[in-house]
């Protein structure tokens, strides 16, 4: 081995374009009503983007991001319907309080 | 300051997520879809709730409906009785917190760091010792990792670059990025990724026990999934905080991911300005090690 030994991980530009093709991978996607890369209903939609997605990020990456985008779903819809739930609680006790202040 | 890194570190590793989201994480997915077909549902009965005939449609969801509602109703109290709790958890915490403010500057540090011996980015055996005299800001992480470590280490440089430009401080700070993957971060693959960041920057590496002895000092958890076939890429789960540590080697503070550049920065100053006040002395040379001295 010589000075330019071989390396494997991703450089900063190999790192940059692999963003790059998953964004827009994910933003057709988005256009497509598609949560989850994995359904079955991803496989006929934006083919050459995920082509492209595919061949720029290394194969751990692109799982690892395909359940990012649906956890990141979930986990905001989560935390919207807790908020919303906690809210309508919170009415519902402030309109029985004033009842009862009523009565 | 022990108990609230505890927190943080409980808090948001499974929410947060290390450099790749823990692949535990991804049995989340099952309750919420369940809950998620039910608002579909509830959606459409919902609107057509004024329509007597054709909130019929719905009926088919009608069990599943109740169920849930029920799961609703108690999620819903328990998350009111939760937020209330949490509210006053936080407001005591906070009084706490800075009452001892103060105090933790001089005592109550959590026992974060130690010695270590380690091989660097140009392959010369390196421990604490030739990082003494400076600060030391250090992150875990490896060179695979797909976006948190690139993020996290271009937010340590844009730290450094700040704190170095103040005048009253200069180039106090040595950063380093220590690998959690040791398998695959060999001294070349190091030394190419730490370029990528900082020309300050120093990759540290070693066998799988002196890294896991330097993790655990540090209370850095870290995982390879069990099954790689060879060859086969991989990621490792790891936690994602920055340390800086003391010119004495101490443990100062830790930063998590959702705190900003300009954040960091600030408090890294603030710990710094009152270690120069308090007439600390810290080294503007930048570490030489004696270890590289005697191959040169």
């Amino acid at each position: 081995m010589t000075q330019q030994e071989t390396v494997h991980h991703p450089s900063r530009s190999a790192r940059q374009n692999c963003w790059n093709v998953r964004d827009a991978y994910f933003a057709c996607l988005d256009q497509s009503n598609v949560l989850d890369p994995l359904a079955p209903e991803a496989a006929n939609v934006c083919q050459d983007l995920r082509n492209q997605y595919e061949n720029g990020c290394m194969k751990s990456w692109v799982e690892y991001f395909n359940k990012r985008r649906v956890l990141e779903v979930e986990q905001k819809q989560l935390l919207e319907r807790m908020r919303a739930q906690h809210k309508a609680v919170e009415e519902r006790a402030a309109e029985q309080k004033a009842k009862a202040q009523g009565a | 300051m022990l108990r609230s890194l505890i927190r943080t570190h409980a808090f948001s590793r499974p929410a947060a997520a290390g450099c790749p989201l823990a692949p535990r994480a991804a049995a989340l997915p099952t309750p919420v879809r369940a809950q998620l077909s039910f608002r579909q549902s509830a959606r459409g009965y919902s609107t057509n709730k004024s329509d007597g005939a054709r909130a019929q449609t719905a009926s088919a969801a009608g069990a599943l409906n109740w169920k849930t509602f029920a799961v609703f109703a108690a999620t819903g109290s328990g998350l009111l009785y939760y937020f209330r709790e949490e509210k006053k958890r936080v407001e005591a915490a906070r009084a706490e917190e800075a009452r001892l403010a103060k105090e933790s500057m001089t005592y109550g540090k959590p026992k974060i760091g130690g010695p270590f011996s380690l091989i660097d980015h140009n392959g010369v055996r390196t421990t604490n010792d030739d990082f003494k005299g400076r600060y030391m800001l250090m992150y875990f992480g490896f060179t695979h990792c797909p976006d948190i470590c690139p993020e996290e280490l271009d937010k340590m440089a844009e730290v450094l670059d700040t704190v170095n430009a103040d005048p009253e401080i200069g180039n106090v700070i040595t950063p380093i990025f220590i690998t959690c993957d040791p398998q695959r971060d060999t001294v070349a693959e190091v030394n190419e990724y730490v370029k990528d960041f900082h020309k300050d920057l120093i990759g540290l590496t070693g066998s799988m026990e002196e890294v896991g002895r330097v993790a655990k000092a540090y209370r850095v958890y870290f995982s390879k999934p069990p099954k790689v076939a060879d060859g086969e890429d991989y990621l490792v789960d790891h936690s994602i905080f920055f340390y800086l540590m003391a010119p004495d080697g101490s443990f100062v503070d830790c930063y998590a991911k959702d705190h900003t550049a300009e954040h960091v920065s600030q408090s890294v100053k603030e710990h710094i300005q009152a270690y120069l006040a308090k007439g600390g002395q810290i080294s503007k040379e930048l570490p030489v090690r004696k270890s590289l001295q005697q191959t040169q």
